[in-house]
């Protein structure tokens, strides 16, 4: 038996800050350092947490709610909601019932009547890329097109989409650089923003309802029509529902987009790949997932208990990077190559356990269409090697700016 | 009659483990439907060896290991 380690041990201590902008550009390494030397690190950023890296440990502690509850997700622990993201920030018995609502929304069916409205959006940020020889894929495509899918899945008006694209810049990634209190003070100002707006298209909404027509239903009504446990949804609820829909669709797909199209633009023969042979899209997708898997969420520890050979006691935070575990050996042979082809592939890209990403079949449908589309528009991209694309950590990894060069390939 | 005749797989899920990835109804869609809400069904059997590879790739790539394979002699 070796003696437990625990948040005050010496030789588990890191200095590892996931907001930093500096760590980015090395994380995998820095989770590959992590699970060889210390799977269960302590940090002193942001008050104090643990940073698991082995798949296992990640998959047990997502996977046993009632012990790493979901009540703080953040490291700091506000982004400025109001209140917790419903469901994401709520733990069993509650989340069940609010699952169940929302669960039905997302499903592979209601997502697959949408591919047409999907491809037509696609195509249509497509067209608008030709012609050029140089784009900000970020800006002409990758943040568009989550927005416009998001806006049409609620029933507003796409012409909104700049607008919740900086609310959600500013609530996800802070303003990078600058103090923890200012961050948070930009964070709060942009969710208010944000609340205002959403409460402005349900009063619009009181006023003419949508409801009815079953089929045609949006989320935004199905929401206001919803109950918990026979009693109709609160306000509260609905806005903060509506929130974490907006924070959980928006900078993920516009990441793995992003992340996806580097690593094609670099490897033209992994995009020669997908060219000759458009069926193994699905599959590459799944592959991107794991390979950049930028979600890192924290759970809070609700009673004592032991993970590898650390004690964590009840409070403690512990930050479970899905990323790190993606690229676990123990798990995937050769972690930090790509294959298509990978099979297995049990990753954990949309986590695992009873907040499974509600989203997954509408980003898996996403995905799937933007990587067929582009391909068939722009079978060759390069990276530009005097403005490189600008990446950012945080707890949803993602890219700023991705500058391409159309019609070359690298 | 052929003598070499797959042996056939049964596949179970349990249902408190799954939480509706969808990655065994994507990878086998022969042997796994889902229903209204994304959770899978099994619609029978793996009898021949494409859906018997089908059903274990399903099975490893099933991010909760929900699933299970009983060999079904018949
Ligand atoms: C590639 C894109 C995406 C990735 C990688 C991703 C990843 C994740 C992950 C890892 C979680 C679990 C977090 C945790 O365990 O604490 C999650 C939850 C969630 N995601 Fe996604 N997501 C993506 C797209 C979407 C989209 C398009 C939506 C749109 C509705 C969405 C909405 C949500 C919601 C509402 C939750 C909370 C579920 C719950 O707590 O029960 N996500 N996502
Ligand atoms: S892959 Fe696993 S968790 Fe996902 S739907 Fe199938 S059985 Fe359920």
């Amino acid at each position: 038996m070796t003696e437990l380690k625990d948040a005050a041990s010496p030789d588990i201590q890191v200095d590892f800050d996931i907001h930093s902008p500096d760590a980015v550009e090395k994380v995998y390494d820095t989770y590959a350092d992590l699970r060889s030397t210390c799977p269960v690190a302590h940090s002193t950023r942001y008050g104090g947490h643990f940073v698991a890296t082995r798949y296992d440990d990640i998959h047990d502690i997502v996977r046993n709610p009632s012990v790493f509850s979901s009540s703080q997700i953040n490291v700091p622990d506000s982004i400025g909601q109001d209140g917790e993201m419903i469901p994401i920030q709520i733990d069993p018995p509650d989340h069940t019932v609010y699952r169940r609502l929302i669960t039905p929304l997302f499903s592979p069916k209601r997502m697959a009547a949408l591919e047409p409205q999907i491809r037509d959006l696609v195509v249509r940020l497509l067209d608008d890329m030709a012609g050029r020889d140089r784009v900000d894929f970020i800006e002409a495509f990758a943040r568009e097109l989550p927005s416009q899918v998001f806006l049409a899945l609620m029933g507003w008006d796409i012409a909104d989409a700049p607008r919740l694209i900086e609310w959600v810049d500013t609530m996800v990634l802070g303003v990078p650089g600058a103090s923890e209190e200012e961050s948070l003070a930009a964070r709060e100002a942009a969710g208010m923003e944000v609340y205002a707006y959403f409460a402005e298209m349900i009063d619009d909404r009181e006023e003419s309802p949508r409801s009815g027509e079953d089929e045609d239903e949006d989320i935004t009504q199905i929401l206001m029509d919803g109950t918990f446990d026979g009693r109709p949804l609160t306000q509260f609820e609905i806005l903060n529902i509506l929130l974490l829909m907006m924070i959980g669709g928006l900078h993920t797909v516009q990441g793995q987009l992003a992340h996806s199209v580097i690593y094609l633009a670099e490897h033209p023969e992994a995009r020669q790949e997908i060219l000759d042979d458009p069926d193994v899209i699905p599959s590459a997708v799944e592959e991107m997932l794991r390979y950049e898997s930028a979600i890192c969420p924290a759970r809070k520890v609700t009673q004592d208990v032991v993970v590898g050979d650390v004690q964590l006691r009840q409070g403690d935070v512990i930050l479970v990077p899905f990323g790190a575990a993606n690229r676990d050996p123990e798990k995937f042979p050769e972690p930090d190559s790509v294959d298509l082809r990978r099979d297995p592939n049990p990753h954990l890209a949309f986590g695992a356990g009873n907040h499974r990403c509600v989203g997954s079949h509408l980003a898996r449908l996403e995905l799937r269409i933007a990587f067929e589309e582009l391909h068939r528009r722009f079978p060759h991209y390069r990276l530009d090697p005097s403005d490189p694309p600008v990446r950012h950590l945080s707890q949803v990894k993602g890219v700023h700016r991705l500058p391409l060069i159309l019609g070359e390939s690298a | 009659m052929t003598t070499h005749a797959p042996a056939a797989l049964r596949p179970e899920i349990d249902l408190d483990v799954c939480k509706g990835h969808g990655r065994c109804y994507m990878t086998a869609p022969d042997v796994f439907d889902c229903d209204d809400d994304g959770y899978p069904v099994v619609l029978g059997s793996a009898t021949t060896s494409a859906a018997i590879r089908e059903v274990e790739r399903a099975a490893a790539n099933c991010p909760e290991k929900a699933i299970t394979l009983h060999p079904d002699v018949r």
